[in-house]
Formats: structure tokens, sequence, C-alpha cells
């Protein structure tokens, strides 16, 4: 680690060798001993208390990262994240509750009670979501600070919501195909909005970088799946308007189709995940290494594929044996007490009589179910933080390079933001931001 | 802090940063008068820090991150081994965080009662109001069509397979005789379709579009034609005041505001669903009693006995028993209490033992019991 430091406020001293690899100083049992026990308590409070345990948890991984020697801070609290989620309760629950009430009257009366028609309320949130997810990302800044000096995000989140909209639609009617340019489109938005100090960030690249990439990857899914499906399916209309003989040719055919799509799925699933996963990490990588702060300072984002492959598979590992071991366990109590009576308790399932549930003869069978399966989220939840989500920011911040730091130290004190929200309506709809 | 004395001549570098820039300044520290000292190369004082608010926010056991107190923005970055392990020995309230701001509590319980409140208006007012409303509202055409598509997957799920509507010429007729006693002049805002699924069940229920349908158990069980019609009033009442519609419009005003509220940990999906149950059991309960009411009253002005409907709740409750719904737990069952459903339908019988015109003849009755074998 090469630090420059200056005699004076100013930044007078060398200028130095200026090139910074952040440090991350964190363990996975630190990660997994603050996670376990605040995700008990988040179940036994049925969710009340995940504020405290996202606060706790991004205070640990943020301090965890050290860039120029000096380490981010988090300062967030649990209550501004829960007074922010009360707020969007509040004005989610009117606006949905109109909302959904409307749209699905629409899809009664006018759909006939249609499937598609009944789908209707989902148009009611998308917008709000892409709203909430801007205001969680500006929390998220606005409270991060280093060397004393915060990080912030301009007020922006309409623009934000009409981009992301027009972007979705684009994307959908291009089949997919301009995904890569909504993506450095969004981007560049958000990253101009973005501060540090009085210094603002730059999002500078092209697309074509990654545009070349997502062609491979968009153009295997219309060879391995799309033009398949679509000759088969013209076949098939063929062979069916062909007249008598032409039914039996056309079910021969979509069974052959579909005996092919079987057998062919898994290896074919996987493909297609790896090679978008690859996409996403490049896209990553490019993105990232074109933001420039104050004009020269950027970063060399390296992080590798396969590494990430690597964490994923290897925190699936984990948790699954993990996930095994407490399930046997749980089990075990389940005969233990219930003996015969398993007859009875499959039968509940059957029927989802809820009433029939509370028979006490029941009960003494299902309470260890039950709780065994909060435990086993529980573990999950923490197993997740320790074996996925820290290793993955720990690859990212180590094989990061960050030039010109000293550009960065220019930077003047903000003002505290005071927006109140604090990400609660993107909590409240799902759509959290953050690793956390 | 006599630990002070020891420390007296302890001298070490550290970067201060003063928090109105991100530019650092290397500092030499040292220990004061229950105090830190940092000061220039140049042998400047620049600050005194005092101990007793001396905050680390660093984690771990690394490094120390000073800050004078939450508050403020200035930063003192310390590595040196020495002055770290004295420092955390000097101060205990090293580690402490933040003090909550008294306002920050009031706050939250603010806004607390404030969701609260609002849920609860909007769960069990504003979305009921505004369901019945536009239940009325739906073009009936709409509601037959929805009403047909709904009986055939309702059916299948009941049947776990293709449905199997029961018809026969003698017992069709019969079943159009019992509903033509019922509904001859009765302002029904869609036209009835009562039909008759082949199913062991003993039961019947109502969907949108004025759709009833009759389980054969339900005919096989019953002790006479008037019972059999009292079921059927009982969901003509369903039809007439749209119950259908209006509980499927209600559910989905409330969809997703539980999911809201519970947040998107992974076990809220068992709470979400147990709690849409109970609110949706609640809503079907005033339903039933109002159906209830509705039977009696339509019985009687067709002249007919409330008796063997109130027969009926009784053999049901023989058949299944009350099992865990007794008293409190009623509040999870769909149906209200068996018992008082059956007292108060008896109560509002007219003809006792009286004469009364039948529903059906014998034979009509017959037919009708049989109408699945033909």
């Amino acid at each position: 680690m090469t630090t420059t430091t200056m005699d004076g406020p100013w930044g007078g001293g060398p200028a130095a060798a200026t090139s910074d690899r952040p440090e991350y100083a964190g363990t996975r049992g630190q990660v997994f001993g603050l996670a376990l026990l605040r995700s008990i308590l988040t179940i036994l409070t049925l969710g009340l208390a995940r504020f405290w345990m996202t606060t706790r948890l991004r205070r640990h991984y943020w301090s965890s990262i050290r860039v120029g020697g000096q380490p981010l801070e988090y300062t967030g609290t649990a209550i501004e994240l829960f007074v922010g989620f009360l707020m969007a309760v509040v004005i989610l629950a009117t606006y949905l509750a109109f909302a959904n009430l409307m749209l699905f009257f629409i899809g009664l009366s006018y759909f006939q009670g249609h499937e598609l028609g009944l789908q209707l309320p989902l148009l009611a949130i998308l917008p709000m979501t892409f709203w909430a997810q801007y205001r969680a990302m500006r929390y998220l800044f606005a409270r991060t600070r280093w060397r004393g000096v915060r990080f912030g995000l301009e007020p922006g989140a309409w623009g934000y919501m009409w981009r992301c909209l027009g972007w979705a639609f684009a994307t959908l009617f291009s089949l997919g195909l301009l995904y890569p340019s909504q993506q450095l489109n969004l981007s560049r938005y958000v990253t101009r909005h973005m501060r540090y100090g009085d210094l603002r960030f730059r999002q500078e690249g092209r697309l074509w970088p990654l545009m070349r990439v997502w062609l491979l990857f968009w153009g295997g899914l219309v060879l391995l799946v799309g033009a398949p499906a679509l000759l088969g399916y013209f076949a098939y209309v063929g062979a069916v308007a062909a007249g008598d003989g032409g039914e039996a040719t056309a079910e021969a055919m979509g069974e052959g189709f579909v005996a092919w799509m079987l057998g062919a799925s898994p290896l074919l699933v996987l493909v297609v995940v790896g090679l978008y996963l690859a996409y996403q990490v490049h896209a990553f990588r490019y993105l990232h290494s074109n933001k420039v702060l104050g004009g020269s300072s950027h970063a060399s984002v390296r992080l590798s594929f396969w590494r990430v492959v690597g964490i994923y598979v290897g925190g699936a590992l984990v948790i699954s044996i993990v996930g095994s071991l407490i399930a046997g366990v749980v089990l075990a109590i389940v005969f233990a007490v219930a003996g015969a009576d398993m007859q009875a308790l499959s039968s509940v399932f059957e029927d989802g009589a809820l009433a029939e549930l509370l028979d006490p003869r029941r009960l003494g069978a299902l309470i260890p179910i039950v709780a065994g399966y909060l435990l086993a989220i529980a573990v999950f939840m923490a197993l997740y933080q320790a074996f996925i989500t820290m290793p993955l920011l720990r690859a990212a911040v180590t094989t990061s390079t960050i030039h010109g730091l000293d550009a960065a130290a220019r930077a003047r004190q903000r003002d505290h933001d005071r927006q109140a929200e604090a990400g609660g309506f993107a909590d409240a709809l799902g759509a959290g931001v953050g690793p956390v | 802090m006599t630990a002070l004395a020891k420390y007296e001549l302890l001298e070490a570098p550290g970067l201060f940063f003063d928090g109105t820039s991100a530019a650092g300044r290397e500092v030499v520290v040292k220990f004061g008068d229950a105090s830190l000292i940092l000061m220039s190369l140049a042998d400047m004082p620049i600050a005194h820090w005092s101990l007793a608010g001396l905050r680390n926010l660093a984690e771990g056991e690394g490094p120390l991150t000073l800050t004078p107190d939450h508050d403020s923005d200035e930063r003192l970055s310390l590595d040196d081994r020495d002055m770290v392990a004295a420092i955390r020995e000097v101060c205990p309230d090293l580690g402490r965080g933040r003090p909550a701001r008294p306002g920050g509590w009031r706050k939250l319980a603010l806004w607390g009662a404030a969701a609260v409140a609002a849920l609860y208006l909007i769960v069990f007012h504003l979305v009921p109001a505004l369901a019945d409303r536009m239940a009325a509202l739906i073009p009936p055409e709409a509601e037959v069509a929805m009403g047909e598509e709904m009986v055939e997957s309702f059916a299948g799920l009941i049947s776990r397979g293709e449905p199997r509507f029961c018809s026969s010429p003698k017992g069709d007729r019969a079943l159009a005789a019992m509903t033509a006693r019922l509904t001859e002049g009765l302002a029904v805002h869609v036209p009835l379709d009562v039909r008759v699924l082949d199913h062991e069940m003993v039961n019947a229920f109502a969907l949108p579009g004025g759709q009833i349908v009759l389980f054969r158990g339900l005919l096989e069980a019953s002790e006479g034609p008037e019972m059999a019609a009292g079921v059927l009033a009982h969901e003509i009442g369903h039809v007439v005041a749209r119950d259908p519609t209006r509980l499927a419009l209600r559910a989905a005003g409330s969809a997703g505001l539980l999911g809201l509220v519970l947040g998107d940990f992974t076990g809220a999906t068992v709470t979400v669903a147990l709690s849409e149950a109970l609110l949706r059991s609640s809503y079907q309960r005033e339903a039933e009693a109002a159906a209830d009411r509705f039977a009696a009253t339509l019985l009687t002005e067709r002249g007919l006995p409330t008796a063997p409907l109130a027969r009926f709740f009784e053999i049901l409750k023989e058949k299944h028993g009350e099992g865990p719904f007794s008293g409190a737990l009623s509040h999870l069952a769909t149906h209200p209490d068996l018992d008082g459903r059956a007292v108060a339908t008896r109560a509002a019988d007219e003809i006792g033992g009286g004469a009364f015109r039948p529903v059906l003849s014998d034979q009509e009755w017959v037919a009708l019991k049989g109408v699945c074998d033909g």
C-alpha cells in the first residue's frame, strides 16, 4: 500500500506513486457470527429486526474495505432505515390498495378474468421499484465516508424512473438486443449524479466493448433455443395446415422437440446461465474501470469470471451441506415426536385445510418442522452472507487498482444529506439495494 | 486514568483528516492530561481530543480510526502498535457506538403508529368499501363469462381432473322446478345457472355470474327436498350479494399489503400465507352470515320452512364436529359456528309443524337425487 501524504491541507506534497491496491480486512467467520444471531432475531420479530442486521453488516463490510490505508465508513442507523420503511408502508399501502383494485377491476371487466388481465396489478409496482432503487442508492452513498469526507448522490429519482421504464421497453421490444445500451445509459445517468465531497464522477466508455460480448451471449441464445423453437413452431403449423396425416406428423414433431429440449435442457441451462454471468462480470469490469472521479482518479477492475463462479459454487456447496444436516436433524426429531402420526400429518398437506393444522395432535409434529424451517432460513441467510456476499465483495475490492488517488484528496466536505427516506420503499417493494 | 503515567512519553506518527477536505496531514500523537494531543510536524499543536469522548470507527483489532466524538468530521488514523495498544487500554469506551438520538425513537413510534393506523383503515375499511362498490359496476356479461370459466377450473380442482356435471331429463326438470319455486319474480342481476357436480362431498358453492354448483353428496345426504332447497336459497343469497366477486376484489385489494409489511426475508412467505388466509376467512364469515339471513327470508317468503336448513347445519356438525373451531379458534374457520347458524335459522321458521306446499313432489325429489345416475 502506497499512500500519498501531504504536508498541508492543499496537498502540496510530491505527486508520488499514486496507484493503490484496496484491501479487504474482514473474515468469513466474523460475517457469519454477526449475521447468524441477527438473522434469528429478525425471524423471531417477523422481520422487524432486519434493520439492525442490515446496518450492522453494512458497517462491517464498509469498514473492512481500505483504500489508501483508510477504511470506508458507514454512518447509517437502523432507526433511519426503520422510519424510512414505515413511511413507505403508509404511502405504498394506500397507493397499492387503489392501484390493485382498479387494475383487477379492469382485468375482470374487460378481460373477463383472463389470466393476463389479472396480472395487471404488477404494472402498478414496476415504476415505483425503479424510483425506490435510486432513493436507496442515494441513502447508501450519503451515509458513506472516506477520510471523513462524505460521498453523495444528487437527487434524480424521477429521472431515473423514466429512463428505466423507457430502456426496459426498448430492451423488451428489441428482444433483449439493446440490453447493454440500457446498462450503459443508466450507468451514465447515475454516475453523473455521484459525488465524493465536491468532486464529481463521470462514466466514460462506449457501447461497442459491451455490445460485442453481449452479442456472443444473445447470439448463442438465439441459435441454441430461439431458432430451433421458431423453426419447430412453423413446421408444426405447416404440418397441421397440410391436412390429414399432417396432424400425426405434427404430433411426432412436437414430441421429438420436447424430448430434445428435455434431454438437452440441463446442459443448455448451465451454458446459458454461465454465458449470462460472464457477460455481467465483463460489464461490471468495463463500467467500473471507466468511472472517473474529479477528472483524473479512476480504477482498474480486474475481477475474473472464474473467481465469481468459484465463489458461487463453493457457497452453494457449503449451504447445501449445512442444509442437509439441518434437515436430517429436524426429520429425526419429527419422527421421535410424531412417530406413527405421519399419516395424519401428510393428509394435512393434501387437503390444505388451514384449521386442521391447529389440531393439538398434529401440533406436536408440526412445531419441530416449523422451528427447524425457521432456523434453517436464519442459518442460510448467515451462510449466504459469509460464503457468497462477503467473498464476492472481497474479490471485487482486492482485484481492483485505484489510480490518481491524490486527485481524490482534493475533495472538500459535503453537507449531511437530510433525505429521511433511507431506502424504505425499495425494502418494502422487495427491491433492496446494496450487499445486504 | 492512572495508566496515563505509563504513557507520558509515548509518541507516535499518525495521519490526520480535518473533516473539511480529504487531504491528510502527518501528525505526531501523544498523551496530555486526560486528552490526546495532535502536533504538526513542526511541533505546533493542532488539536486536543478528550480521552473520554474518543471513539474508534474501525472494526476489529488492527489500526485505529479515531474521532473526538461521533458528531465530528475529523479523523485520525493510527497504526503504530504501541500507541494503538495504549489507547485501547486507556479508553474503555473506545468502541462505544453512537448514542441514539432521543428524537429518533419518538419519530419511530409516531411513524409506527401511523403505519398501523393506515394499514388497519385500508384493509378493514377502504378496500372492502371500494370492492363492494366496484363489484356492482362489473358488466353482467363480463361476470357471466368469468363465472363460466371459473366453474370449470374450480370443479376441475375439486374433482382432481375432468369435472363431471350430472344431467338426466327428469332430474334436470326437478332442479329447474326447485329453482323456479325460489326465484319466481326475484330480481337477480344475472341469470342463474344451477348444476349438480358428481362428487361425494356434502357441499355447494356459488361463483360469479350466477353460477351455482350443488354436490351429489349434498343431495344424497338431504333428508327431503326442503333441506336441499334451503342450501340452494343460501347460495342464491351469495349470488344476489355478489359475494364471490366482492371477495375476489377484496383479496386483490389487500394482496401484497402483507408482503409489504413483512419485508422480503424468506421466512415471510409462510407468515404472509397464514395472514392472508386469516383475512380471507374473516371476510367470508360475514358473507356466510348474510347469506344465512337471506335464505331464511327467501324460504319464508316462498312459504317454506327453515327448520330443514337448520337441521342441515346440525347434520354437518355431527358429521365433522366443531374440531378446534369452538371458541377462540373460530376466527380461523371460514364458516361461523354451526350451532349458532342452526339456532338462528330455526328461529326464523314460521311454519313449524304446519302444512306447506312442498318444494318438490316425491317423484321429482327421487328424480333429482338420482340425477347423477342418468
